[in-house]
């Protein structure tokens, strides 16, 4: 019946020569919180910042809050928030000042702009603080307040840009608490980032590679669906010396550092993993390299990803 | 969600941003205020009380006839009568006179003898403004002089009333709007275009970058303000201040320096207005092109103070500047406002007199704030 709050369909953007956005199709459903992760350059941003009605596409079509962005990119701005990773405050402004001003520019009046407030100190925890300049909050009330003003006209979504990029994890993860009571009250959450633990967070993710998306589901079904091959942790006391020697064996796929841990991608068919496993430890043994441990692993969104960009990269034929 | 109540919440911010940093506001209105009056007083084309020294060998009726013609103006003023000529070098070389003047033994006899009777000058050219001036000073005190003698001469000749039918060039030379060629009067309304031009531009700019830089810009790109209550919510704060700056300086250039303001108060607070709008227009251009604070910084002083110095018509005459520089003057908005000025304040000009310039600025002003828009809409590819 009702047409999801973002929808987009082959979008593309061009910067000259330059396909920054490759036919994208997307759909993000009311109350879902979508990550949009990617490395940088990927791509996000570009995708957000025509999902926003910033950006005109070259191509395809998108649906934002029911709004064309090409063709009513007012309707789609006054329907969303957006944060941006700068949490684009005005830093000598009071907490106070900040948020009347964002409400104000959103169009409220009076009666809804005391109310909204209220709710808005009261969802970020800044009681008290209403009067206190800007610029001297530290950066997690500074990113929460951000939070509260791109909130304060109650849009049906609002999109993050990299929203916990340089904020310290006990601040990520309050800030992420906040981002789920917000979708339980209903509103729709486009969060990018490429921190990949906070993917797990999502409710459904979307992958972007070189403009292209790679993959898209739920974490698990990403996890379920996209991983090809067995993960092998090993754990040595020679990390780079394992891994010149593990890098040529047979059926490896992708190997690479994981912390000081290797992890090696087999594409050796199910249940054939022991063997393998057998045969990295007998090779390092004989090359003198003790192997503290060594064994199958399920598989992060972090492995699944990187060897997705392998084999995108792959496909792509350089690099 | 009416358009004009967006613009309301953007001019209430930055009018709020702009008192709470009150050290810049300060600085802000007194700049210009110190600026006019340091440069009021010190910049001044006239020449008063030139150093002069005299090495009189003459020593006759003549000669002090002479020296009291041309002092009797305050155009010099006799810091030495030297003894020898090695002195009047001397005195040259150190700087303690401008001008040498030496009258030769034979001055008087020469005069005397109908003869033409020569004097030496001697002008330090370093200073070659105040040289220039003071040696066409000087031709003028010793002509007018000259021509006592020549009456004088004819008188003796027994031709007295020869003079008079005599076809003498005379010259009667009326001065207009500036009656007593006081530099202050030139200069100090070209000062408040120049003052005003710069500071205009840096602050909007100042204020436009900083919106960059801490992506707040971005923020009100993708909020329902339209780009053009953006552009106007930012200008109108500056150009109150504006308008206290020019009642500021306007007060000093008449109490301070008696500039006459003949004009309609009117008509300046008009031709003011256009010219905030071009000048701070083209600021926050600057900084939608910069994006930096530091950059626009840089702009603003090489794009507004040099051609507001150089090329408004405030210092050198447009017309003796090269053709290439010519044609970028036109473009400074300062060069209108400093023929406006100088005509409100100098010569009661009426708006049809000045409507060329009123025409010019306000093309900029359109144009410049189209730019801006443009520009604006793109800064987010």
């Amino acid at each position: 019946m009702t047409q999801p709050p973002v929808q987009a369909v082959n979008l593309r953007r061009m910067f000259g020569d330059f396909v920054a956005v490759d036919n994208i199709t997307l759909s993000v459903e009311k109350g879902e919180v979508f990550g949009f992760l990617g490395p940088n350059g990927a791509g996000k941003t570009t995708t957000v910042k025509m999902l926003c009605g910033l950006l005109m596409p070259s191509s395809g079509s998108a649906q934002v809050a029911g709004f064309d962005i090409a063709t009513q990119p007012d309707d789609v701005k006054s329907s969303i928030g957006y944060m941006s990773q700068k949490f684009s405050l005005y830093s000598d402004l009071t907490v106070s000042e900040n948020i009347d001003f964002f409400g104000n520019i959103y169009g409220l009046d009076n009666s809804r702009l005391k109310l909204r407030k209220e709710e808005i100190i009261k969802l970020t925890g800044l009681d008290g603080k209403e009067h206190v300049i800007t610029s001297t909050l530290s950066v997690g009330w500074k990113q929460r307040l951000a939070l509260g003003c791109s909130v304060i006209h109650e849009p049906r979504i609002l999109f993050l840009d990299e929203p916990t990029a340089g904020v310290d994890p006990d601040s990520r993860r309050m800030f992420w608490d906040l981002i789920y009571s917000l979708a339980q009250k209903g509103m729709t959450m486009f969060v990018t980032t490429h921190y990949m633990d906070e993917a797990e967070n999502c409710t459904r993710l979307g992958f972007i590679y070189n403009g292209k998306m790679v993959a898209s589901g739920t974490p698990l079904e990403i996890k379920r669906t996209r991983m090809t091959g067995t993960i092998i942790e090993i754990d040595t006391d020679a990390p780079s010396d394992a891994l010149k020697l593990i890098k040529p064996m047979e059926s490896m796929d992708e190997v690479s550092f994981f912390g000081r841990l290797i992890h090696a991608v087999t594409t050796a068919p199910a249940g054939t993993a022991d063997r393998t496993i057998k045969n990295i430890g007998q090779l390092l043994q004989q090359n003198g390299i003790t192997v503290n441990r060594i064994n199958t692993i399920p598989p992060s969104l972090e492995d699944i990803f990187i060897s997705l960009i392998k084999q995108e990269d792959r496909q792509g034929g350089h690099q | 969600m009416k358009s004009h109540s967006l613009l309301r919440p953007v001019i209430k911010k930055e009018f709020i941003q702009i008192i709470r940093d009150p050290i810049s506001l300060a600085v802000v209105i007194l700049i210009p205020i110190i600026q006019l009056l340091l440069f009021g007083y010190a910049v001044s084309f006239d020449i008063k009380h030139v150093p002069m020294g005299i090495f009189d060998q003459s020593h006759t009726q003549e000669s002090r006839q002479l020296i009291r013609a041309v002092t009797a103006s305050s155009y010099f003023l006799i810091a030495d009568n030297a003894t020898s000529r090695t002195q009047i070098n001397t005195l040259l070389e150190k700087g303690d006179i401008k001008i040498g003047v030496i009258i030769p033994p034979d001055f008087a006899d020469d005069i005397n003898a109908d003869k033409t009777a020569g004097v030496q000058l001697l002008i330090d050219g370093t200073d070659a403004n105040v040289g220039g001036v003071a040696l066409g000073y000087f031709i003028a005190a010793a002509q007018g002089y000259a021509l006592d003698i020549t009456e004088r001469v004819l008188n003796k000749q027994g031709g007295s009333g020869l003079l008079k039918n005599f076809p003498l060039l005379s010259q009667r030379l009326r001065i207009w709007y500036n009656q007593t060629l006081r530099t202050e009067n030139f200069i100090v309304p070209g000062l408040i275009a120049t003052i005003l031009m710069i500071l205009g531009v840096l602050m909007t700019s100042q204020s436009v970058a900083r919106e960059y830089e801490r992506g707040t810009m971005e923020q009100l790109i993708v909020s329902p303000v339209k780009v053009y209550e953006l552009i106007i919510g930012k200008l109108v704060p500056y150009i109150v201040i504006g308008f206290v700056q020019v009642a500021l300086v306007t007060l000093i250039a008449v109490l301070v320096f008696h500039v006459p303001l003949k004009g309609s108060l009117l008509l300046l607070t008009f031709t003011t207005f256009l010219f905030l709008v071009s000048a701070m227009g083209i600021g926050f251009l600057f900084s939608a092109v910069t994006k930096s604070q530091q950059v626009a910084m840089q702009m603003s002083f090489v794009g507004t103070m040099l051609p507001s110095l150089l090329l408004s018509g405030f210092i050198y005459p447009i017309s003796s500047m090269p053709i290439a520089l010519r044609i970028f003057s036109y473009v400074v908005p300062a060069k209108y406002f400093l023929v406006v000025l100088r005509g409100i304040f100098l010569k009661n000009s009426s708006i049809s007199i000045l409507m060329n310039q009123i025409l010019i600025m306000i093309l900029i002003s359109v144009i410049v704030l189209t730019l801006c828009i443009i520009k604006t809409k793109k800064s987010l590819d």
